[in-house]
């Protein structure tokens, strides 16, 4: 659907039906999108983790070559090598949470970009209502929240809470 | 060693979740909403505890939670952590009174949520 068709006209239709119709095939069209824009994102935060978790394997087996190398030799060079591919494999572990933790961005943007629908979904029951169009007519939003409206962001957020 | 079993339904989370308790070479499985949770956790004898998110689709983390505890198996003695970006407190209260061991506010920093794991699974 082209973007002029999608939108509603400059000049709302004066029957409220018609209005409505517009309206609901616009946010129809938004959830679409918002859908398509969450997928994408998706897939290239997992390949981001995906490529993260590749490199932190390939220094642990580094790491733990490096360690059974040293084990049986004597060569002080050796033991040096040992020690410092493993403080590597240990700055790259922490550094790899590190990253998990920012990747994390991508499930508030999500969420937050599907609550810009599950609003056009309550403005539209009410248009609904107010003109006794049916609100069960009305398309249902992507996704319904448990708890409603949050903060994107939370200042007791990571902090593990136990009971 | 037990498993850690994630339930969410963004699969990017359970990535990340999956790769940094994996990382401290803890096992994991996965569901993507209550349900499927709820079948794991009847059918798999090697789960040691959940990790649960609480907005998914079919059936939410909380309602979940509720199901296993009052489902009088085995699985009802399984901790629950909610790991999730919800903050409320009578969400937080229902949790756990629901019989949760933690709640976890995203984004999780993965040393925290690897140390809450090790605790619960005593490992």
């Amino acid at each position: 659907m082209s973007r002029e068709a999608a939108l509603p006209n400059e000049t709302a239709p004066d029957d409220p039906r018609s209005f409505a119709e517009q309206l609901q095939k616009t946010r129809q069209e938004m959830q679409g999108r918002v859908c398509d824009v969450n997928a994408l994102s998706e897939r290239e935060v997992i390949s981001a983790g995906r490529a993260v978790g590749e490199m932190v394997d390939v220094v642990r087996t580094l790491a733990q070559e490096a360690k059974s190398l040293a084990a049986g030799s004597a060569d002080p060079a050796v033991q040096r090598l040992a020690q410092k591919t493993s403080a590597v494999f240990d700055t790259l572990l922490s550094t790899s949470h590190r990253v998990l933790s920012h990747l994390q961005f991508q499930d508030v943007v999500a969420q937050a970009l599907v609550r810009t629908d599950g609003w056009l979904w309550v403005l539209e029951r009410i248009y609904a209502e107010q003109h006794q169009l049916g609100v069960d007519s009305v398309h249902p939003p992507a996704v319904i929240e448990v708890g409603g409206e949050k903060p994107l962001e939370h200042p007791n957020a990571g902090e593990v809470l136990m009971f | 060693m037990k498993k850690v079993l994630i339930v969410d339904d963004s699969p990017s989370v359970r990535q990340q979740v999956s790769l940094a308790l994996s990382q401290a070479g803890i096992q994991i499985t996965e569901a993507a909403d209550g349900v499927e949770g709820f079948a794991k956790v009847a059918s798999e004898s090697d789960i040691g505890m959940v990790l649960c998110d609480v907005n998914m689709p079919n059936m939410n983390g909380l309602e979940l939670l509720e199901k296993v505890k009052t489902s009088g198996s085995a699985a009802a003695a399984l901790p629950f952590v909610m790991l999730t970006s919800e903050g409320q407190q009578s969400l937080i209260d229902r949790a756990r009174k629901a019989g949760a061991k933690g709640w976890v506010i995203k984004p999780f920093r993965a040393e925290l949520l690897v140390a809450a794991v090790r605790k619960l699974l005593s490992v």
